[in-house]
């Protein structure tokens, strides 16, 4: 399994060097979305976007109400961009005192993509070169960056099908 | 000289209670409960991931 985190922290970086607002109740909240956000599976994302390809999308429907089809999609180099933005307000007495946002960003460029699809499922999935950049920010400011290739074929699990 | 000592007993229970009444409302107002009605509330908001593709051209 490939996390955002195993991408974008060091094996000796932990969430609570990165989240440092100074309101201890709200690094609390921080450090919980941060690790929720560090555990989201890169591979998963990728796929989320795929699902939004029109020649996947259209391969998916052909094959859905023929079963006995089975279509390779062949994608040029494609650009994947990923943001999460979640957030904690701070209220005092119902009214709303301040804001803290995180933000997530990803980019991948995939080179290329040879799909299979079978039965309205993604069951293989070859890729040229994956460049992927993430930056996780808190207030607008960039707390690490990070820029690397993915081995996107291993991060993504097919298991028996992933339905598109 | 009993009574003395006995008053000054009584004299530090009191003082003792009062160290702990205020170092209990301290601990009250450290997290967050100033005052009745006035209560700090934090909320967590996740709300879906933006995700695009598309498609470059090929160098």
């Amino acid at each position: 399994m490939s996390t955002v985190g195993s991408f974008l922290l060091d094996a000796d970086t932990s969430v609570d060097e990165l989240v440092r607002t100074g309101r201890p109740a709200v690094d609390a909240e921080l450090k919980v979305i941060a690790a929720g956000l560090l555990d989201v599976d890169l591979g998963d994302i990728a796929v989320a976007a795929w699902r939004k390809h029109a020649a996947l999308a259209a391969a998916a429907r052909t094959t859905t109400t023929d079963a006995a089809t089975e279509r390779a999609v062949a994608l040029a180099t494609h650009r994947i961009t990923s943001t999460h933005r979640p957030y904690v307000d701070v209220r005092v007495g119902g009214t709303l005192v301040a804001r803290v946002r995180l933000e997530l960003h990803l980019v991948f460029v995939v080179a290329a993509l040879a799909a299979v699809v079978r039965r309205g499922r993604l069951v293989e999935v070859r890729t040229g070169r994956c460049d992927l950049a993430g930056t996780l920010s808190v207030d607008g400011e960039p707390v690490v960056t990070r820029q690397g290739e993915l081995d996107l074929e291993r991060a993504v699990r097919l298991g028996a099908g992933l339905i598109l | 000289m009993t009574a003395t000592a006995i008053g000054l007993g009584v004299l530090t229970g009191l003082l003792l209670l009062l160290v702990v009444l205020v170092a209990l409302r301290t601990a009250r107002t450290l997290r967050g409960r100033t005052q009745p009605g006035f209560e700090v509330r934090t909320e967590v908001h996740t709300p879906p991931p933006e995700i695009r593709i598309e498609e470059l051209a090929d160098p």
